[in-house]
């Protein structure tokens, strides 16, 4: 058994190709990019020097988000890959491009539904919170379809909560760069592009749809979690961390709190807000994390020292120092046998005993080093 | 092994059928469904002859619409646009603010709109505009007009600066080639009404 399980053998693919939910991923996302390119290459084509100043900020602040979501979202490691994309991808192509669809929609039954002024107050506040809330939300029930391994945990939801909304919001955001050139009358439209963009990174972007996402993608972390928790309870806090996620959008949205000060103090609140949940999953998650570890201790995969190293970037880097040369790759192919099996112990309804294969593989890492 | 069938989270099995075309499901039905709600509501709304209304991020721009005029509610946002109808005649009033770059006076503002009307001949419909004519109205001095093509639709588009040409409206005033003479005198009217606030309390 330990001969046949070699390391390597164990690297999940976290990505079923053969799976409904990453064609569904993929088909709509594919609308949306069709929705995109149709409502906004026109103006791309009209203001290319906008749309160069557009598309290198949409780089530069996927960038510099992804790392920041990575690096610290989700504690002890950084979500995989093949979900961080396929969650940019929701987000920036399939909730976009159906938000524009949807906001269209929503925004003219406002219009026609209420007078004037009422709509031109209430109508934005009344339409996102709900087409886009749902928009990106489904993105992390699709990565939860897309394989058993990708969503486990309220962590896990958060992390690729905020990062279906950094995809959106860094494509929302190269929209509203080519809207304001419009509205401002094509007038300076590269200063305009400029000023929205500098608005919505610098003064919004704190609290802006990352932070939506990440709490109604924690509730979605929760809800398909395998925690031993109740149904019931998992259902309502995922619904509660949507309605709250709405909340976050609507007061964002509306003309509650005018004025400067006020869109300055809403993404602070949002900011907040996610903070806490963040706060509050973490601590979950890392408990959990303590368990599994004491329980691998006592069945002997892992010793006191490596434990305690795991749990933290940094302190496994530290752990790994103290070995070189071929001694440190084995001890970090060790390492990152660990990791997965405290990763595969982390949902509490699987019995220890599944992760078996993992705890081979350690053993069979730790035997070649 | 079969990772895939092994049940790291809640939407194992039949589940992970089932639970995306769900997801893909609801999405298209809140498609629809405001698409319905859209379509079961009456678009517009027959404004009274003598009706001003004040429109613009801070509702600094004011117009007065004669008989016979409906406000297209579907296609109005009164922080920036009104469409008014009358027969096959559109009116549309856009406020811009300049807050990013101010124009070096209305000539500026008439290439800006010139340059944002090519989002429309990029985007596949035929658009031309003519050459600017200045003109004013009761309330506006220093405006620009010109005839105006958008895919079959003939007419005139609109610069109205403001006093210190920090702001602007802009308006298409469209319709058929065959469109009834009363209803392009009535567009008229309502440019003419076009006021910004300052210039109404002075």
């Amino acid at each position: 058994m330990t001969a046949a399980v070699q390391p390597a053998v164990l690297h999940r693919a976290s990505v079923d190709f053969r799976s409904v939910a990453f064609w569904a991923m993929i088909a709509v996302s594919a609308f949306g990019l069709w929705t995109l390119k149709k409502n906004f290459v026109p103006a791309m084509a009209a203001f290319p020097p906008s749309a160069a100043l557009n598309t290198a900020v949409l780089c530069l602040s996927l960038a510099v988000g992804m790392w920041l979501a990575r690096r610290i979202l989700r504690p002890v490691q950084a979500p995989r890959w093949s979900g961080t994309w396929l969650a940019l991808m929701w987000g920036g192509l399939a909730a976009c491009g159906l938000a524009v669809v949807l906001n269209g929609r929503l925004g003219s039954v406002w219009s026609q539904a209420l007078d004037l002024e009422a709509a031109g107050k209430w109508s934005a506040a009344l339409t996102a919170p709900i087409d886009e809330e749902l928009a990106k939300v489904a993105g992390v029930v699709l990565l939860a379809a897309v394989s058993t391994h990708l969503v486990r945990s309220a962590a896990d939801g958060l992390v690729y909560g905020a990062l279906v909304g950094l995809g959106f919001q860094v494509v929302e955001n190269f929209t509203y760069g080519l809207n304001e050139i419009v509205t401002s009358g094509g007038v300076d439209p590269f200063a305009a592009t400029f000023q929205t963009l500098w608005v919505r990174i610098v003064l919004t972007g704190i609290g802006s749809h990352w932070a939506m996402s990440a709490v109604a993608g924690a509730g979605i972390g929760y809800l398909v979690s395998a925690s031993g928790r109740s149904a019931a309870r998992r259902i309502w806090t995922a619904l509660g961390c949507l309605l709250l996620a709405m909340a976050m959008h609507f007061v964002f949205d509306s003309p509650l709190l005018g004025g400067v000060a006020g869109t300055l103090a809403k993404p602070v609140l949002n900011f907040v807000i996610v903070m806490a949940v963040f706060i509050v999953v973490r601590r979950g998650f890392r408990a959990r994390w303590a368990v599994v570890s004491a329980e691998e201790v006592a069945a002997g995969a892992l010793t006191e020292d490596e434990a305690g190293s795991l749990s933290r970037r940094r302190s496994r880097r530290r752990y790994l120092r103290a070995f070189h040369g071929r001694e440190r790759e084995a001890q970090a192919r060790l390492q990152r046998q660990q990791l997965a099996l405290l990763e595969e112990r982390v949902p509490e309804r699987l019995p220890a005993a599944a992760a078996g294969p993992w705890r081979d593989a350690v053993a069979a890492a730790r035997a070649l080093n | 092994m079969d990772d895939f069938k092994r049940a790291g989270n809640a939407v194992h099995g039949a589940r992970r059928v089932w639970v995306p075309l769900a997801v893909v499901g609801v999405l298209l039905a809140l498609t629809a469904v405001e698409g319905l709600l859209a379509k079961a509501l009456p678009d517009s709304e027959a404004l009274a002859a003598g009706t001003v209304i004040e429109f613009g991020s801070d509702r600094q721009v004011s117009v007065q619409v004669g008989e016979g005029w409906t406000l297209d509610k579907a296609a109005s946002d009164v922080n920036s646009t009104l469409v008014f109808r009358q027969g096959d005649v559109a009116v549309q009033l856009s406020s811009i603010v300049f807050s990013a770059g101010k124009p070096d006076g209305v000539d500026q503002m008439w290439d800006g709109m010139a340059r944002t009307l090519k989002i429309e001949q990029y985007a596949g419909t035929d658009v031309w505009l003519g050459e600017p004519t200045g003109f004013d109205t009761k309330s506006i001095s220093g405006g620009l007009y010109g005839s105006l093509q958008v895919g079959t639709a003939i007419g005139t588009a609109f610069v109205m600066p403001a006093e210190d040409d920090s702001e602007a409206v802009e308006a298409r005033v469209l319709g058929p080639f065959d469109a009834d003479q009363g209803h392009w005198a009535a567009a008229t009217q309502i440019i003419d009404s076009v006021a910004f606030d300052d210039e109404g309390d002075a």
